[in-house]
């Protein structure tokens, strides 16, 4: 299955990229495809996404599809799910 | 998309999208306030656009009604920027600044790609009242600066002083230096 990821704001900064295609086995959870795929994937962006003990920061929003992933989230993810992390947008 | 202020020769900004922008500091700005929107002299949005050959054509603009300022996660750092780095004036340090709500920002992020667009933006506005001091109203503060560094996004910087002249600026990241020409079309 295949999962697209977007990146926005400093997470795409930090990354490099706007967005890229992950190909999985098989489904997981979200929670677990981002703290085992995504952060592995690109370990800069992992020391801003996890805390010391490797849980989502809440300054992140990350959707799945149109839905919030939420900290205790059981969301699975499907083919063609889209996931998008977006850092924290702010100003003065 | 991802670019820098050498990727844009200039900022291509409607009328019509440049009056929306106005429109919501100076109704703000005059307390003038939409049902479900925060209550408070602070104007933020999102803008969306497309980069071809060095040009940036601004598509949308998205004025946000909810300031997640209390609410998140970010709320701590935010404190603390305003902190150390804000002008001081009035305004109490928690309730300084704008954190865009995820569920606003997810939304226009949809709308700005269902149009083939994406978010290279935001905007807010300096108003006389923003801060104690002389400091330009139309150029990006230290704490804008802080708050833009690396999200790669352009930051528009609204700056009131007179409501009939009202002066908008692009800054990459909300560096001072990194300004991009807006013309207006």
């Amino acid at each position: 299955m295949k999962v697209n990821v977007a990146y926005m704001a400093k997470a795409r900064k930090v990354v490099g990229i706007a967005n890229e295609i992950i190909e999985l086995e098989d489904s997981c959870l979200a929670k677990d495809f981002i703290v085992n795929n995504i952060c592995q994937r690109h370990k800069e962006l992992a020391d801003y996404l996890l805390d010391g003990e490797s849980s989502i920061r809440d300054v992140f929003a990350i959707f799945v599809d149109d839905k919030k992933l939420e900290p205790n989230s059981t969301m699975s993810l499907e083919d063609d799910s889209e996931i998008t992390i977006i850092s924290p947008i702010t100003g003065g | 998309m991802i670019f820098d202020n050498k990727t844009i020769r200039e900022i291509q900004f409607p009328k019509e999208q440049l009056n929306n922008v106005i429109s919501h500091c100076l109704r703000k700005l005059n307390g003038r306030y939409l049902v479900g929107e925060a209550k408070e002299q602070q104007a933020y949005g999102l803008i969306g656009g497309k980069l071809h050959e060095g040009i940036l054509s601004i598509g949308k603009i998205t004025p946000l009604n909810k300031n997640a300022r209390q609410d998140t996660g970010v709320s701590e750092h935010m404190d603390v920027a305003v902190a150390t780095h804000a002008i001081p004036g009035g305004m109490p340090v928690c309730h300084r600044g704008w954190i865009a709500d995820s569920e606003e920002t997810m939304c226009a992020v949809k709308k700005f790609q269902k149009n083939s667009m994406e978010m290279i933006g935001t905007y807010h506005m300096h108003c006389t009242s923003s801060w104690h001091g002389d400091e330009a109203r139309d150029e990006p503060t230290k704490l804008d600066a802080v708050l833009g560094r690396d999200t790669g996004l352009i930051m528009f910087i609204v700056g009131v002083i007179d409501q009939n002249r009202p002066i908008i600026r692009a800054f990459y990241e909300g560096i001072l230096d990194r300004e991009i020409p807006i013309v207006e079309i």
